[in-house]
C-alpha cells in the first residue's frame, strides 16, 4: 500500500471519530447551558385560584430590568398605607409579586404591586405609590408580550372585584 | 358448626373494616391558621385542596390523580373531573349524606374559560374557601361571611356549577379524597 493510500485510509477512519467527538462536545455544552440557572426578576401574576398562576422572568441587565429598577427607585414613599400588605384577600386578581432571584443591587427580594400601591419587603417593609398604575401596567404588558397571559386573562384581571353576576 | 362460626366471624370482621373505612369521613372546622402559614402549606395548596380539606402540597387539580383532568375551564369538565377523583354528586336538593357515612358539601364555580374555584361547608353550616395560594378565609369579595356560595360576591367567577360531596375530615388537611 502506498503512503498516500495509507493516509487516505487513516483519514477515513478518523473523520467519523472527530465528528462523534464534536457531537459529544456540543451536547455537553448545550446541557451546561440548559442547567445554567437564569437569574433576574421572577414575576408572578396573582390571578387564579385553581390553576397555577402565570409567571415569567425578566433577566438581569436588560432594558426591561433597568426600567423596573428605575420605576421602583422613582416611586415616592406612601406613609399613609395602613394595611399589612398590598395583596388583598379576595377571589380573583390580587396583584403582582416580583421576586429577585439574582444579585440585582438595591432591589429587595420581594416586591408586590396592586392597584396604585407597591410593597417592598427586605429586612424591613415599606410602601410606595405606583403613580397611575405605571409599574403594574408595565408588568402586565410584559406578561402579554412574553405570552404569559393573553387578552382574555387580561380582561379577567381587569374584572371588577365586586358585583359578579350570580348565575345558576 | 365450628366452620359456620368461623365464616360468620370473618364476615363480621370484613363488615367492621368496611364500616370503619366509610366512617373516616368527617366535617371540617373553620381553621385558617393551619393553611395560612405564609410558606409551604399556603403556597402549594389551592382551593381544591382546601375544599376537600386535604393537604397535598401539589396545587391539586381536579381529575389529575385519576388520570382524567378537566379539558376545559367550564362547569361540566371540571365537575366531571372531580367525580373521577371520587367526589360524589349532591342530591337533587343539594344535600350530602349526613348520617352514618357523613360527607362534606363543597361547591364549584368557574370564571368561564379562565379558572375554577371551590368552597367548602364547615361544621357551623357557613362556608369558607382559599383562593389559590392566598389566605383561607370565610369572607367573600365584599368581606361578608358566606351563608350560601350561590349568592356570595365571587367577582369574576360568575358561573355557579353545583354542589358535590367530599369525604373530608374533622382534622385540618386530612381529608380522604384521592386528589393530587
Amino acid at each position: 500500500m502506498s503512503v498516500s493510500a495509507k493516509s487516505a485510509s487513516l483519514f477515513r477512519t478518523f473523520i467519523p471519530l472527530v465528528a462523534l467527538l464534536f457531537v459529544l462536545l456540543a451536547g455537553a455544552f448545550n446541557e451546561a447551558r440548559c442547567n445554567e440557572k437564569k437569574t433576574g426578576l421572577l414575576v408572578t401574576i396573582q390571578a387564579f385560584s385553581g390553576r397555577p398562576n402565570p409567571t415569567y422572568l425578566i433577566e438581569e441587565k436588560t432594558e426591561e430590568s433597568e426600567s423596573f429598577i428605575g420605576m421602583i427607585r422613582a416611586a415616592r414613599v406612601n406613609d399613609k398605607f395602613e394595611k399589612d400588605t398590598v395583596i388583598p384577600s379576595i377571589l380573583g386578581y390580587k396583584g403582582i409579586v416580583i421576586e429577585s432571584s439574582g444579585d440585582i443591587a438595591e432591589i429587595a427580594p420581594f416586591i408586590a404591586v396592586y392597584r396604585g400601591n407597591i410593597e417592598v419587603r427586605n429586612k424591613t417593609k415599606k410602601f410606595l405609590v405606583d403613580e397611575d398604575g405605571a409599574l403594574e401596567n408595565f408588568l402586565l404588558n410584559q406578561a402579554l408580550k412574553r405570552k404569559a397571559i393573553d387578552e382574555k386573562v387580561l380582561d379577567f384581571i381587569r374584572f371588577p372585584v365586586h358585583g359578579g353576576v350570580k348565575k345558576n | 358448626m365450628r366452620k359456620d362460626g368461623m365464616v360468620s366471624n370473618i364476615l363480621i370482621v370484613t363488615l367492621l373494616v368496611l364500616l370503619a373505612g366509610c366512617c373516616r369521613c368527617g366535617i371540617p372546622l373553620y381553621g385558617p391558621s393551619y393553611w395560612n402559614d405564609s410558606g409551604i402549606v399556603q403556597g402549594n395548596n389551592n382551593c381544591y385542596n382546601y375544599g376537600n380539606n386535604k393537604k397535598t402540597n401539589t396545587f391539586a387539580q381536579p381529575g389529575r390523580r385519576a388520570g382524567a383532568q378537566y379539558t376545559s375551564l367550564a362547569c361540566t369538565s371540571v365537575y366531571n373531573a372531580a367525580l373521577a377523583d371520587g367526589l360524589t354528586a349532591a342530591s337533587a336538593g343539594g344535600t350530602c349524606p349526613r348520617s352514618y357515612c357523613i360527607k362534606d358539601k363543597v361547591a364549584l364555580v368557574v370564571a368561564p374559560g379562565i379558572d375554577y374555584h371551590w368552597y367548602r361547608q364547615d361544621n357551623t353550616g357557613m362556608w369558607s374557601h382559599k383562593p389559590g395560594n392566598g389566605l383561607a378565609t370565610n369572607l367573600d369579595n365584599s368581606y361578608h361571611s358566606i351563608s350560601d356560595p350561590r349568592t356570595a360576591d365571587r367577582g369574576a367567577y360568575t358561573e355557579f356549577c353545583g354542589f358535590l360531596c367530599s369525604c373530608s375530615s374533622s382534622s385540618q388537611g386530612e381529608g380522604y379524597e384521592n386528589i393530587n
